[in-house]
């Protein structure tokens, strides 16, 4: 019974592709509308070949550690390190890694590294998950606003969509973030209110390909009204290139992140993220370069395993890119 | 071609008041630049008051708006207003710097990343291509941050201890070389170095996909068809397509790389435009923050018009009108 199974599925898979190529237009992306025809859906064969690409594999698991760290933070502070993020022994400033029961040394203030890189993380991912979400819902919206009207609201979208893309967003979120000081959730969302212009013309070119395709006409001819077609039959569509958009976003963010903290402009003190762990490690680069290195290793380590991460997904959403 | 740069002109002019408004509202949403002076037991409310209305800080935000535009288009940017120096002059004095270091760095990983590109394409699979591969993924992740200062620690601070020849840790020029040529060289090898690793792996990507889909392309098959050897069809008919769409993406590679001298020139002292944009800041030095931010935009507009009207002339195909 199972190996019967097994051979069935394995037919389907092997003559996916030709009905892929025949049967684009109208394909279910979600999987939502197959009921139980128990062939693999969009998803399943998108994880399918996912799981065979090794590396994007063990980026996956890596990225999955890290996480695992931060969000663990409060659990290592207590029973691996024995301090608080905060907590200050001047008396031990500048530990090298293993001093004083310092597993990863002490920095300027004599706080334990190891803490601040759990507490930081969970900052410094907040801030670019954070950012990467609001991006999609401003960016996503005005671009299929834009793209699904068309007309005056288009071009008015768009040019201002191009005057923000002409500006480089590091000296925008620089003016905004030295002006309002803001908190890790604020500047996410400053973030997102700089950054939106690349997003929403990506959803508008997406949203102009969809909606004059059949299924679309057949909704509007079935009595839908325009928030049901965007939102039950335009966006659906879309859902695999905002997953692909986000997970090579959020890298990205998590750098924007790094380099505001180091200008002073980011996360503030006492609060630690990898960017400001940098901005502080700065004055030690002559006596404590560990303290530069941890916490760049760290954002370096976690961006590149993003990175593969979403090219795995780039690969497994959308296998016509990649023959 | 002189209808298309002129009508290209015209469309920058909404695109410019655009960019006016932004940076005006941006920055005056955020209050008055002196307020810090009301906690200044020095300064009376009347000073700071008296201040305020000479810089014309207390008429209404629209009138102030109309006022700074129409300097702006007569080329004036006003003054700043911590030492009362013009803005242009002070931008002037920092932009050569700044598109030294951009300009050279972007030339610099282009010559690395054309023929690396290009080579890994046309060798695909091959040991060059894997390698290629993993340099770009490696560095496209760096943090520009990070590697500036492991390239301090490396080569200025630990080499001098180890006695090698080191480099100096920022500035453009010292007294050990006395802003001789030189000296100018050796500032710039650490800041070009942070800027060129992660340009280099973009670059890369791009290069390398282009030439792959161009390699596909039925006239290089009908080339290859028609007997001619491999090399003759690679560098005369792929290559220069394959670069046509380089010039579309060096125009929108300018914000990027703007943003990444902004932050190695805080990293390194360096003193370009970058590096005065945080310092105004620091400073709340307002008509400094906007005419910077004006002059970053314009160059960005700039070189997308040289990038598009580039692209016209490498490619007859495209039709301007």
């Amino acid at each position: 019974m199972a190996s019967t199974e097994s051979a069935r599925v394995a037919a389907i898979e092997d003559i996916q592709p030709q009905l892929d190529a025949a049967a684009l237009p109208e394909r279910d992306w979600t999987g939502l509308g197959r009921g139980d025809t128990s062939a693999p859906g969009y998803w399943s064969r998108a994880w399918r070949r996912f799981r065979r690409n090794r590396v994007a594999v063990i980026a996956l698991i890596i990225t999955t550690l890290i996480i695992a760290f931060c969000l663990a933070a409060p659990l290592i502070s207590r029973y691996v390190t024995h301090f608080t993020y905060y907590e200050n022994h001047l008396g031990q400033a500048l530990s090298q890694p293993g001093e004083n029961d310092f597993i990863l040394g002490s920095d300027g203030n004599g706080r334990d590294v190891l803490t601040r890189l759990a507490f930081g993380g969970r900052v410094s991912l907040l801030v670019a998950v954070l950012a990467a979400m609001s991006i999609l819902i401003i960016g996503g919206s005005i671009g299929a606003v834009a793209g699904y009207f068309g007309g005056w609201i288009d071009t008015v979208l768009m040019r201002a969509a191009d005057v923000l893309l002409s500006i480089p967003t590091l000296v925008l979120l620089i003016l905004v973030s030295s002006f309002y000081q803001p908190s890790p959730a604020e500047l996410a969302i400053l973030i997102a209110l700089v950054s939106w212009a690349g997003v929403s013309r990506l959803i508008r070119g997406e949203v102009l390909a969809l909606k004059h395709r059949d299924f679309v006409d057949a909704a509007r001819v079935l009595g839908a009204s325009n928030s049901r077609i965007i939102s039950r039959h335009l966006f659906p569509n879309i859902v695999p290139q905002t997953i692909v958009w986000a997970s090579l976003a959020i890298p990205g963010l998590i750098l924007t992140e790094a380099a505001l903290s180091y200008l002073g402009l980011g996360v503030r003190a006492p609060q630690p993220s990898w960017g400001n762990m940098l901005q502080d490690a700065k004055q030690y680069v002559r006596t404590n370069w560990t303290l530069v290195f941890i916490p760049g290793l760290m954002i370096y380590i976690t961006v590149l395993c993003i990175n593969l991460v979403g090219s795995g997904l780039r690969d497994a959403l959308d296998p016509r890119l990649n023959q | 071609m002189i209808a298309f740069i002129v009508r290209r002109l015209l469309q920058m002019i909404p695109l410019l008041f655009g960019i006016t408004l932004i940076t005006f509202v941006i920055i005056n949403a955020a209050g008055s630049p002196f307020s810090d002076l009301q906690f200044d037991p020095r300064v009376t409310p009347a000073d700071k008051e008296r201040i305020e209305e000479n810089l014309g800080l207390n008429e209404p935000l629209a009138k102030r708006y109309v006022i700074w535009v129409s300097n702006v288009l007569r080329g004036d940017l006003g003054y700043s207003l911590i030492n009362f120096r013009p803005v242009s002059d002070r931008i002037l004095g920092v932009m050569a710097n700044t598109l030294i270091l951009s300009g050279l760095s972007l030339l610099i990983s282009l010559l690395i990343a054309v023929p690396l590109g290009i080579y890994a394409a046309v060798h695909r699979n091959s040991i060059i291509d894997r390698l290629v591969n993993l340099t770009a993924v490696a560095g496209y992740a760096v943090p520009t941050v990070w590697l500036g200062l492991l390239l301090i620690i490396l080569f200025s601070v630990k080499f001098s201890e180890w006695g090698l020849y080191s480099l100096p840790v920022g500035g453009v020029q010292d007294l050990r070389g006395g802003g001789g040529f030189w000296d100018r060289v050796e500032h710039l090898i650490l800041p070009i170095t942070a800027l060129v690793i992660p340009q280099v792996a973009v670059w890369l990507f791009y290069i390398r996909s282009n030439m792959l889909e161009t390699i596909r392309q039925d006239y290089v098959r009908t080339a290859n068809a028609k007997g001619l050897g491999g090399r003759a069809v690679l560098y005369r008919h792929a290559f220069r397509n394959a670069l046509i769409p380089l010039v579309t993406l060096l125009g929108l590679s300018l914000p990027d790389l703007f943003a990444g001298a902004l932050i190695v020139e805080n990293i390194f002292a360096y003193p370009g435009m970058g590096r005065l944009t945080v310092s105004a800041i620091g400073d709340k030095d307002h008509t400094m923050v906007m005419g910077i931010t004006l002059v970053f935009a314009f160059l960005v507009i700039i070189g997308n018009l040289l990038a598009d009207i580039l692209y016209a002339v490498v490619d007859p195909r495209i039709r301007l009108d």
